[in-house]
């Protein structure tokens, strides 16, 4: 079954940004950010489309399925 | 000055009549997040919440199974007594709440929420059953074949059920969203 794989740690990082600074972008909690990164949780389509939007990147950019 | 305006737009869109509900749900939400960053007061997590609706559960369920269990051993002082302690802690509680705000719940919340009130549910049905198994079962060891309620036991059953459901709802989102190891910045 094929997992969900994040980029957002290294868009964060290249943007010098906080995890808690990206969840209030976003308006979710720090703990859904960390879990986020961790491949923890899904994000919904719509939280997926804010994230890549305050990166200025897609959401296929961001998130992936890998095997 | 800003921030008034802000609200201002905010709920002028929230008076479009064309909005769908679930435009109007996100709206709500954006601007409970709004007043959450302006609130002076000192916020309370989400686990915050969580943990002080889990004390009000155990408190409820711990008082209702003495309440029914031990009510001729306690005597009306000792239920009395018991009555004004379980109150006092919950006061407290609604009291310390009243002093924060509340931050809000995002989607993993929602979901965190929603798989811990099914497994409550569960809970919920084996504690009744069980009550119910244990009922019958004494009255066949005594020779009863009637049951006699009365609304003390009611109102005790009720509460206790509700107890319940509250401290494992509670207690199971807190597990789900335990901290994960390593938490960064």
């Amino acid at each position: 079954m094929p997992e969900l794989k994040t980029r957002l740690k290294e868009y964060r990082a290249a943007q010098n940004m906080k995890q808690g600074d990206l969840a209030e972008l976003v308006g979710v909690r720090r703990e859904t950010i960390i879990r986020l990164e961790k491949g923890q949780y899904n994000p919904s389509l719509k939280l997926a489309m804010d994230i890549a939007k305050v990166f200025g990147a897609t959401v296929e950019e961001i998130f992936s399925f890998e095997d | 000055m800003k921030q008034d305006k802000k609200f201002k737009e905010l709920y002028e869109k929230y008076k479009k009549p064309d909005m769908t509900r679930a435009e109007r749900q996100e709206l709500m939400e954006t601007i409970y997040r709004e007043r959450y960053k302006q609130d002076p007061r000192k916020p309370i997590t989400q686990k915050g919440q969580a943990l002080l609706n889990l004390v009000f559960g155990a408190v409820m369920t711990v008082e209702s199974v003495l309440e029914l269990t031990c009510a001729r051993l306690l005597g009306s002082n000792g239920l009395g007594i018991l009555s004004m302690v379980s109150m006092a802690v919950i006061l407290l509680m609604i009291f310390f709440e009243h002093k924060r705000k509340k931050e809000p719940a995002d989607e993993m919340t929602k979901t965190f929420m929603l798989k811990a009130a099914s497994l409550a549910a569960v809970c919920e049905l084996t504690v009744m059953f069980v009550m119910m198994l244990a009922v019958i079962i004494v009255n066949n060891a005594r020779g009863i074949n009637n049951i006699v309620v009365n609304s003390d036991q009611q109102f005790d059953t009720a509460s206790l059920l509700l107890g319940v459901y509250m401290t494992v709802r509670y207690g199971a989102y807190l597990w789900l969203d335990r901290a994960p190891a390593c938490e960064e910045e």
